[in-house]
């Protein structure tokens, strides 16, 4: 969407008028696991004899879907840290392909080196003329980031210039959905997403031709159906539901247009992404920071989940997937790449809108691996020798450092190396090329060294759980 | 061919006296000559004959009394055991000197006269003699060869003055040769050989430059020795490689070239030993660039000392304890692509080493390592205390690990700078750095744990803890301070 649709929708769910009223039944249950915010006891990480300035920028535990969460003392003590799980799956989206001068890289950092997992994808339509994404979703991919497809479809009531409004008759609406439908899945082609990836349907606040929130007409639920009735009907891919938590009174009664379009909808309901900013962290988020950022600088770990019984929160009941931050103005936030440098958000676009989901692949463009998986890891180093395992004092051997999958364009990956001995000498880290498989590097056995064994242990730079893949050498005098 | 026996039977001494040579008559061209030790009025030294005209021989004896005049020419054999050669002396057959046991008539060179062997010769001593036995070659003296030179328990001596031995042929040393005298200057000219046999040593002593000018110097197990503990020079104005070299008390190795031409190298390729442990005020002095080769090993002792140069180390040098090691003149530099071993209790300062091997420090003690250090690869504190003195130790890859509780320490102002961020060095490890720590790297503790004393992180470093465990880092200072990333293994 585009950041006077944002600015809208902000302000909608702040001033929203009343025009009807629905009754939420039938709502389908969200099929999305929801996890739960699970915290570890506090532990001691590191004494500090002295109270430290600054404070640590990135911290990294177990895997993508852990937080730890550190209490600094304030005299000589001790760092405790906190583990926690994040309650949620999070991404990112943002209306336009990044035009940054190493667009590629940029996104990549992204994903390497923050909690995001999924990226919105916008098709090029008549609602989102832009098509700085087309044709970009395979390497996406392969950078590892599960894509959320978006399809910004007719709207209620559109101000624009271009013919994109929904007909105020419901059957002509009908026939505007199906051929909407039916152009989803021909953009869905054209990329090549996976079978069985969800496609949303973007609808904007629902508003009058005075611009106020009047909540969905029956011509846009006629719309909205027959997308997704058009998008179903493919039978490869899934049809899922973008909307609003926009606010309007009905008889006095507040309602929120994403809980009557679901009500609506019923039993066809389709998977549904919300979008509603609560403009601070609700009480009894973990770790929560500036907002929308948690204490590590991280997006912060909000559960897709209602924090208070107030209607604005009945979402959360079938929501899968929470737009929880709006057109974030993200100036002089940074975060590390791989590199040990600070990359802008800026760089990569002007405003971000933040996400949470109850499930990893919310597009479903990734199924059944959640992002830990869609890092390459390391899984075997391994040593050539002439003599099996075994290198001479003075002389070096290769070792090689294999990857569970091709290392992601443009960056490749970065794997950390670290010998048991001092003897063995070998670059600290090495970097797998973009596509390779693999890296080798040279490692030395000390000169005048005497005979003994070393251990050569790698990792990515990501890699934090579980044993890292291993090879002894014997050093032989 | 007639065989002649000088007898100064005339008393007159003269050359040309057919009574004074035994049968009566005088040499010719081709015949054989020999001056004994005394004639048969007892005459000794350099009471030889006078008065020799040019002469080509076949054979020449010298015996004890000092020849005179000529020039000779020897196209056979000269058999020198004793005397002076105040005669230029030509030998295109075998020659041989002995008798160099120290007493009056110890042969020798001189009055700026010229021996020159462009056939075989051989100047053999007495091991068991000490000093080393020396053929003397006194002021202006000169031997040059251009054959085939072997010392065989012998060496060079000099007066006061400028001894020469000019070396265009082989030079072949079997066991001790050492050199000494006022000034004595060796030239081992280009094409030359100098081989130095299997156990044999040639020591340029006090007084002595040996030039390596060119030639090649040979010999896996044998040594050449500069300095004898008063003193001795090797200059080194071209490429040169040497097998086995020893820079010894108050010995000097000089690697330079006269202005204008590229500067020199001098390669070592099986054994360095640097420092003489006879006496603490003895230095052991390097100038210049020496590279030692893989698979060489070196030993500095004592106090050594590196101006103006580099020395190169892929092979295994030690540093032993109760070692000063001095880096001074112009930019000083070590080079390390293979092992540096700081053994005990020794000092090395005040240059600049690069490594990309090993730096380890052994053994108990404290070594003062104060250089600055640009470190690739891996400085491993074993045992006892490393300091770092006055320069930064950057570590931009490879590991600084202490180990067995083993101590780094800052004992000036330099620190330890970890550079390059998720991909640069690693200070890992148990122990104590008792120094100011500046992590753009990684810091990585193991147990029983890692204490800094001084800690800054800049937003590159990292620290990696094995778990969230009980704590295996301690972190202090007075401007402690945090930044940059933690991640905590599973």
């Amino acid at each position: 969407m585009d950041n006077a649709q944002l600015s809208r929708r902000a302000l909608l769910a702040a001033t929203g008028t009343v025009t009807f009223a629905t009754f939420l039944a039938g709502r389908r249950t969200a099929v999305a696991s929801t996890r739960a915010m699970a915290a570890t006891a506090a532990v001691p990480l590191i004494a500090l004899t002295a109270p430290p300035a600054g404070r640590f920028t990135r911290v990294r535990c177990v895997d993508d879907d852990t937080r730890l969460y550190l209490t600094y003392p304030t005299a000589a003590g001790q760092l405790i840290g906190a583990k926690v799980a994040a309650p949620a799956f999070y991404g990112v989206d943002f209306i336009a392909y990044p035009d940054s001068q190493h667009p590629a890289k940029c996104l990549q950092d992204l994903f390497d080196n923050t909690p995001f997992g999924f990226l919105g994808f916008y098709f090029k339509t008549t609602g989102h003329p832009g098509n700085s994404w087309t044709g970009k979703s395979a390497a996406l991919r392969e950078q590892g980031w599960d894509l959320v497809p978006i399809y910004v479809g007719r709207q209620q009531h559109w101000t624009h210039q271009s013919d994109n409004q929904i007909s105020d008759k419901p059957a002509t609406a009908t026939t505007q959905g199906k051929a909407d439908g039916k152009n989803a899945v021909a953009l869905a082609d054209t990329e090549n997403l996976p079978t069985g990836s969800r496609l949303y349907l973007d609808i904007e606040a629902t508003t009058d031709a005075a611009g106020h929130n009047v909540g969905p007409s029956a011509a846009t639920i006629a719309y909205i159906k027959a997308w997704l009735t058009g998008v179903n009907a493919s039978g490869k891919y899934k049809a899922a539901l973008y909307d609003a938590n926009s606010a309007y009174k009905v008889s006095g009664k507040e309602h929120r247009e994403a809980v009557d379009i679901e009500a609506d909808l019923g039993a066809s309901a389709p998977p549904t992404w919300v979008a509603w900013d609560p403009t601070a962290a609700p009480a009894g988020v973990a770790g929560a920071g500036t907002w929308p950022q948690d204490t590590n600088g991280d997006t912060l770990a909000i559960g897709v989940q209602a924090y208070s019984t107030t209607i604005k929160w009945e979402f959360a009941k079938f929501a899968e997937l929470w737009q929880f931050k709006l057109d974030w103005k993200p100036t002089g936030v940074t975060f590390l790449t791989d590199t040990g440098a600070p990359r802008k958000l800026t760089d990569i676009a002007k405003g971000f809108d933040l996400d949470a989901a109850k499930a990893y692949d919310p597009g479903n463009t990734a199924p059944g691996k959640p992002k830990a998986k869609r890092r390459p890891s390391v899984t075997a180093v391994t040593a050539v020798t002439t003599a099996a395992a075994s290198v001479k004092a003075g002389k070096t051997v290769k070792v090689t450092v294999k990857l569970d999958r091709a290392a992601p364009a443009p960056n490749g990956a970065v794997v950390l190396l670290r010998s048991s001995s001092a003897r063995l000498i070998l670059p600290s880290s090495a970097r797998v090329a973009a596509q390779a498989t693999n890296v080798t590097v040279t490692a030395t056995a000390a000169v005048g060294s005497p005979a003994g064994s070393a251990t050569v242990r790698a990792r990515t730079l990501y890699q934090l759980s579980g044993q890292p893949p291993q090879v002894t050498l014997q050093i032989i005098a | 061919m007639q065989s002649w026996t000088w007898t100064n039977s005339s008393r007159t001494r003269r050359w040309t006296d057919a009574k004074n040579w035994s049968p009566e008559g005088t040499p010719q061209d081709g015949d054989e000559v020999t001056i004994p030790a005394v004639d048969a009025w007892g005459n000794t030294g350099g009471n030889g004959p006078a008065g020799a005209p040019a002469l080509s021989l076949s054979k020449l004896t010298l015996q004890g009394l000092t020849l005179y005049d000529g020039p000779f020419t020897v196209t056979k054999t000269l058999a020198w055991s004793g005397g002076l050669m105040d005669a230029d002396v030509t030998v295109s057959g075998d020659a041989s000197v002995s008798g160099l046991d120290g007493s009056v008539s110890n042969p020798g060179i001189v009055n700026n006269h010229t021996l020159k062997v462009s056939g075989t010769a051989t100047i053999t001593g007495t091991a068991s003699l000490s000093p080393f036995p020396r053929l003397l070659i006194a002021t202006g003296g000169k031997l040059v060869n251009t054959g085939s030179l072997t010392l065989s328990d012998a060496g060079f001596a000099s007066n006061a003055g400028f001894g020469v031995v000019t070396n265009g042929g082989t030079l072949s040393v079997i066991g001790s040769s050492a050199t000494a005298g006022g000034a004595l200057t060796i030239t081992h000219k280009a094409g030359a050989q100098l081989d130095i046999a299997v156990g044999g040593e040639f020591i340029v002593g006090a007084g002595t430059v040996l030039k390596l000018a060119g030639g090649k110097v040979t010999g896996e197990l044998g040594t050449l020795q500069a300095g004898d503990g008063n003193g001795g020079e090797i200059d080194v104005p071209v490429d040169t490689t040497v097998p086995q070299l020893v820079i010894g008390g108050n010995g000097t190795v000089s690697v330079t070239a006269a202005a204008g031409t590229p500067p020199p190298t001098l390669t070592v390729s099986e054994y360095l030993g640097w420092g003489d442990g006879s006496s603490a005020a003895k230095y052991s002095a390097l100038v210049g660039h020496l590279i030692l080769l893989p698979g060489a090993t070196g030993n500095i002792g004592n106090h050594a000392s590196l101006t103006s140069g580099k020395v190169e180390n892929a092979g295994h040098v030690t540093v032993a304890a109760n070692t000063t090691l001095t880096l001074q003149g112009t930019q000083p530099t070590i080079v390390n692509s293979g092992t540096l071993t700081l053994s005990g209790t020794c000092t090395a300062g005040f240059g600049t080493v690069t490594s990309t091997g090993l730096i380890e420090k052994t053994g108990t003690g404290v070594a003062l390592f104060n250089v600055a250090l640009t470190s690739k690869g891996n400085v491993a504190v074993s045992g006892g205390t490393l300091q770092i003195g006055g320069g930064d130790w950057t570590i931009p890859g490879g590991t600084v690990s202490l180990a067995g509780g083993a101590r780094l320490e800052g004992a000036q102002a330099g620190r330890l700078v970890l550079t390059g961020g998720p991909q640069g060095g690693v200070l890992a490890g148990a122990g104590t750095v008792a120094a100011n720590v500046v992590n753009g790297g990684w810091v990585e503790p193991a147990a029983p744990g890692l204490t800094i004393t001084s800690y800054s992180q800049q937003p590159t470093g990292n620290i990696a803890l094995p778990s969230a465990a009980a704590p295996l880092l301690t972190l202090g200072g007075a401007n402690l301070h945090l930044d940059g990333s933690l991640w905590v293994l599973a």
